[in-house]
């Protein structure tokens, strides 16, 4: 007699139980604020020892340099200011980026000509061409925004472009044998498949607009988060200096946070 | 039984450049599937199978010769010649339902018709209760 093979049936979902979710919760903020009492402690013991006591400005002074900056006037203004260039900078880039990368995976031509110019600009850091940059835009946001979009642009493309070019072939086929033309391959295979390494590009692509930020404000930005560590820096002013770090790296831990509840919506198919 | 010539491919040859010079990988091949013939292509590795496979969906084009589907030369792909492909060909963004309606909705057919078809496939397949699931 031959064993007749059971498929289920009915699916039970397994619900996680509520407080196993609240748990982990709980014991994510635990091991945060663990983490960042770990950060601080070891700031604290930084800015004692004698050998790195310089650099580090113990933490209370640092906090005091809000009081300062705020009023001084220029905290709100600095992150504003730098907020914007990075922003800007990071949207035109991107908005280059996608197109660009997406005809390079498509047409081989395009990417032997474009291609090695785009490592070529990448090898060379952002401080080298930003004083070409402001002899042509004037000094001031537009030169920032600038100089950022280019970084931006440059890391977004390769990024992007790889992500394309590392469509699975045989999805791209399949979809052809079922009457796909060019343009429905492009809106149904390539836009989903490429979406998380988009998304991967876009972290990148903050990420690098973030660091640029210093040297696309040595261009001597009227205000702006870069542009005031370089002049605390000339009166050796650590815990402001310390201060506008802190915040930069902030900044930077806001954005991926965001853009990963972003990623998280777009691509709930794939399981991470 | 001599029935309708469905699919008649005739005269195909491909040749493939590459650096090494060229590759002669199918010669004159001729053949004529009538309708509800089943044929199976059997061979070595690398004789040239694949190729023929793919020329004959529209994937690849032939050096020479040309292909016709009741009687109509064909050009690229269609849905009158269906592959099932050797890897799996799922679309991990989709749904299972969305993926077995993928063909449909290309065609942007999303008539109540389209869309019972769909059911019943899956259901042939015992995937009901997966429908909404993801290939992963």
């Amino acid at each position: 007699m031959q064993s007749e093979l059971e498929l289920p049936t009915k699916v039970h979902k397994v619900k996680k139980s509520q407080p196993t979710r609240n748990h982990r919760r709980l014991k994510k903020t635990a091991w945060l604020t663990l983490s960042i009492i770990s950060a601080v402690g070891i700031w604290w013991v930084l800015s004692v020892i004698p050998s790195t006591a310089q650099s580090f400005p113990d933490p209370l002074a640092v906090a005091e340099a809000v009081g300062t900056m705020l009023s001084r006037g220029v905290l709100i203004s600095d992150i504003g200011a730098s907020l914007f260039s990075v922003l800007w900078g990071f949207l035109f880039g991107f908005v280059l980026a996608l197109p660009v990368a997406i005809l390079m995976a498509w047409y081989q031509p395009l990417e032997n000509i474009i291609g090695p110019w785009i490592q070529f600009i990448r090898s060379i850091p952002p401080l080298a061409y930003v004083p070409l940059v402001v002899v042509s835009a004037g000094i001031g946001a537009k030169a920032q925004i600038i100089v950022i979009c280019i970084a931006t642009f440059l890391v977004m493309t390769v990024t992007i472009y790889q992500g394309v070019v590392n469509i699975d072939p045989t999805l791209i086929k399949a979809a052809r044998v079922l009457s796909a033309k060019d343009r429905d391959i492009f809106v149904h295979v390539i836009v989903p498949a490429a979406t998380p390494y988009i998304i991967t590009a876009v972290r990148l692509g903050a990420t690098t607009a973030l660091t640029t930020l210093i040297a696309a404000e040595s261009t001597g930005a009227e205000a702006g988060l870069g542009m005031r560590i370089q002049s605390l820096s000339q009166t050796f002013d650590v815990a402001p200096m310390m201060l506008y770090i802190i915040i930069i790296g902030i900044i930077g831990i806001t954005l991926d946070k965001l853009i990963r509840m972003f990623e998280r919506k777009v691509t709930k198919w794939q399981d991470k | 039984m001599a029935g309708q010539i469905k699919l008649a491919i005739k005269h195909i040859s491909k040749t493939y450049q590459s650096e090494r010079g060229e590759m002669l990988a199918l010669h004159d091949i001729n053949l004529g599937i009538t309708e509800n013939e089943f044929v199976t292509v059997i061979g070595p590795s690398g004789c040239g199978k694949s190729t023929l496979l793919n020329i004959i969906a529209g994937l690849e084009q032939a050096t020479t010769g040309q292909i016709f589907c009741d009687g109509a030369a064909v050009e690229g792909t269609g849905s009158e010649r269906g592959v099932v492909f050797q890897q799996y060909a799922l679309f991990p963004w989709l749904t299972v339902r969305q993926n077995v309606a993928f063909g449909l909705k290309i065609r942007q057919d999303k008539s109540a018709a389209a869309m019972a078809r769909v059911a019943r496939y899956i259901d042939m397949v015992g995937l009901t209760d997966f429908a909404e699931r993801y290939p992963k």
